[in-house]
């Protein structure tokens, strides 16, 4: 296209000025609004910091302890390890957790995000979960524990 | 001074009004980026998921100090702006938002600020 009016043809590249503004606008706008709202996902340093609470709770110098022979279910748990699972954020329980030593096993929480456990990680929009085995002695005899612990809170960590 | 050339200074007139509204656009996408890199839900978030964190990790009858100048910096005037509501940290900076984030330590909780310092202490 020739332009032989010049103030026309600035006048047309002024337009484009235009056009290439509200393309940066809505492409800064956009790209800010989406990092900062995307939320910090800490469920991995919750998972460690409650095995570690667990682990200490009921394992004593690498020992199974007392306090595991009085742990018969869920309550039991947040009693004697001085746990509060509850969240005044939602309605329904955020944790799963599964202890099991030799033959004896406790599970405490929504049992459906055990399925997400040993999951290739493909979405952020999943409980997180993550197994844990360690060796203890009871009774003078090397067992495993197995641990199993997954925090949900998706709404708050990765939306 | 007398304008004798009229065209030149259309242009001159121009290229100026053209470099002033470059600069005001660039200008005004620099302050909403920096506004919203520091704005106050952030601040609320990050602090209660910090100060949850280390409630959870601490051990009956110890305590931790956090720094929390940044976001007693951004407060907009509340009296109280990190609290604890039953087992959640509440991070309030605003009249309009909060944060909280719970922990699971089930032991009493106390919070004490002092010179953007908070000290926790598990009871």
């Amino acid at each position: 296209m020739n332009f032989l009016n010049k103030k026309g043809g600035e006048q047309v590249m002024s337009i484009y000025w235009f056009v290439i503004f509200g393309i940066i606008t809505i492409a800064v706008v956009s790209g800010v609004y989406v990092f900062s709202s995307k939320p910090i996902d800490i469920r991995a340093a919750e998972t460690n910091v409650l095995e570690d609470k667990i682990i200490t709770c009921i394992v004593n110098n690498g020992e199974v302890s007392e306090k595991w022979k009085e742990i018969n279910g869920g309550n039991d748990l947040e009693k004697i390890c001085l746990l509060n699972l509850g969240d005044l954020n939602y309605k329904e329980m955020q944790y799963y957790i599964e202890i099991e030593i030799g033959d004896k096993s406790i599970s405490y929480g929504d049992s459906s995000f055990k399925a997400f456990c040993g999951a290739k990680k493909s979405r952020n929009n999943i409980p997180y979960c993550r197994e844990k085995k360690i060796m203890v002695l009871e009774n003078d005899k090397f067992v495993l524990l197995n641990l199993i612990v997954s925090i949900r809170k998706v709404e708050q960590n990765a939306v | 001074m007398k304008i004798q050339n009229k065209n030149g200074s259309e242009i001159l007139i121009g290229n100026v009004v053209y470099i002033v509204i470059v600069i005001l656009f660039f200008a005004t996408m620099f302050g909403f980026v920096i506004k919203q890199s520091s704005n106050v839900h952030s601040y609320e978030e990050i602090n209660a998921k910090k100060i949850a964190l280390v409630i959870d990790s601490l051990n009956q009858g110890s305590e931790a100090v956090i720094d929390v100048q940044d976001a007693l910096k951004v407060n907009q005037g509340i009296s109280e702006p990190i609290s604890i509501n039953g087992n959640s940290v509440v991070v309030k900076l605003s009249q309009r938002t909060s944060y909280s984030y719970s922990f699971f330590n089930a032991n009493k909780v106390e919070l004490n600020i002092n010179e953007g310092y908070i000290t926790i202490r598990v009871k």
